[in-house]
């Protein structure tokens, strides 16, 4: 089966980490795919001001800024009046140890969290499924972002973690 | 306020369907190779860490207790080696500065006094740099289980087994 092609050539994206070397080393990745409009900041302050001026398509963040929590950046994204930057796709890196900024992140609401080191296939595969598959985005008094419910998905590699996950075939294959 | 269900058509779903573009395959063998071309300057970057990780760890606020202060630096610089290390599969280099991490977070969430443990793998850390002469793999196998004593001594969990299970990760891949 042919591989679908993913053209990112005109997405305009940012990338937010504190170390200058990682921020090179995504970059250089995200370059590697085609995105040509990359804007890079260092810290949360930084973003803001270059979100402001230009709208990015896509923002990635690290789970821990130097200067604010990554989880007030993403809420600050999220209460924008305009949709565009209000609605756009945020995927969150974190490193090993941001590992318990996780639920903060979600919590915020971000679209997805990588964990750090990413390889070229997650994050390719990240930004496809960020960019094709279309998710409700919330808007409650304690949450605005992207539906956090993945029920009707299968995880990919086929492990149940809960007696309650199983496929709708099996259930109804067995009854 | 009540609930609002927004269905946004996002800008860059209409922008990654043009025509053109790369596949997957081609994409990441692209990224692999503008990584590739980082190596050494990678390198560079690690032993850097390290020089500054060797900093802080020999130099303690008291004799036998890191700050917290210091405990929180140690993290950021492990955490970038980590990245690192990952990146560009250095496995020894990799685990070992987890093991740190789990030492330094362990110290700063119990308040314990231990410099020994850290210095213990301060040293594991520059022997597996990826500047030094290479271990072999019993001799690394050896490290890294004295490093999980250390782990298992204070009782500290591995900072991978504390993080929030419910990681957004688990989606579909294409």
């Amino acid at each position: 089966m042919a591989q679908p092609r993913l053209n990112l050539k005109n997405i305009a994206g940012l990338l937010v980490d504190r170390d200058a070397f990682t921020r090179g080393l995504i970059a250089q990745m995200l370059r590697g795919f085609g995105i040509e409009k990359l804007m890079v900041a260092g810290t949360g302050a930084e973003a803001k001001q270059m979100i402001q001026g230009n709208c990015p398509d896509i923002c990635f963040v690290e789970g821990a800024l130097d200067d604010m929590a990554t989880a007030d950046f993403i809420g600050w994204i999220r209460r924008q009046t305009s949709q565009a930057l209000r609605f756009m796709p945020v995927i969150v890196l974190t490193g090993y140890t941001q590992l318990r900024l996780i639920a903060a992140a979600r919590d915020g609401g971000a679209h997805i969290v990588i964990r750090k080191p990413v390889s070229p296939q997650t994050l390719f595969d990240r930004i496809n499924w960020v960019a094709r598959v279309s998710r409700p985005f919330l808007e409650t008094p304690n949450y605005i972002g992207p539906d956090r419910r993945f029920h009707s998905i299968d995880p990919p590699d086929e492990k149940w973690k809960r007696a309650t996950d199983v496929p709708i075939e099996t259930t109804a294959q067995a009854s | 306020m009540a609930a609002l269900t927004h269905f946004p058509k996002l800008r860059i779903t209409e922008l990654v369907g043009r025509f053109g573009g790369v596949s997957r395959d081609e994409a990441i063998a692209q990224a692999k190779q503008e990584l590739a071309s980082m190596r050494d300057e990678s390198n560079d970057v690690i032993e850097g860490s390290i020089k500054a990780l060797e900093a802080i760890i020999y130099a303690p606020a008291e004799r036998s207790r890191y700050s917290d202060d210091q405990l929180k630096q140690i993290l950021v610089l492990c955490d970038q080696i980590v990245t690192l290390a990952g990146t560009f599969e250095y496995a020894a280099l990799d685990q070992t500065t987890r093991s740190l991490c789990d030492v330094a977070d362990g110290l700063l969430r119990t308040k314990k006094s231990d410099v020994a443990s850290v210095h213990v793998h301060m040293r594991a850390m520059q022997m597996v740099n990826p500047k030094a002469p290479p271990l072999n793999e019993e001799q690394i196998k050896m490290m890294l289980a004295e490093l999980r004593k250390i782990l298992a001594h204070h009782g500290f969990d591995q900072l991978s087994a504390s993080a929030d299970k419910i990681s957004f990760e688990d989606v579909p891949t294409t």
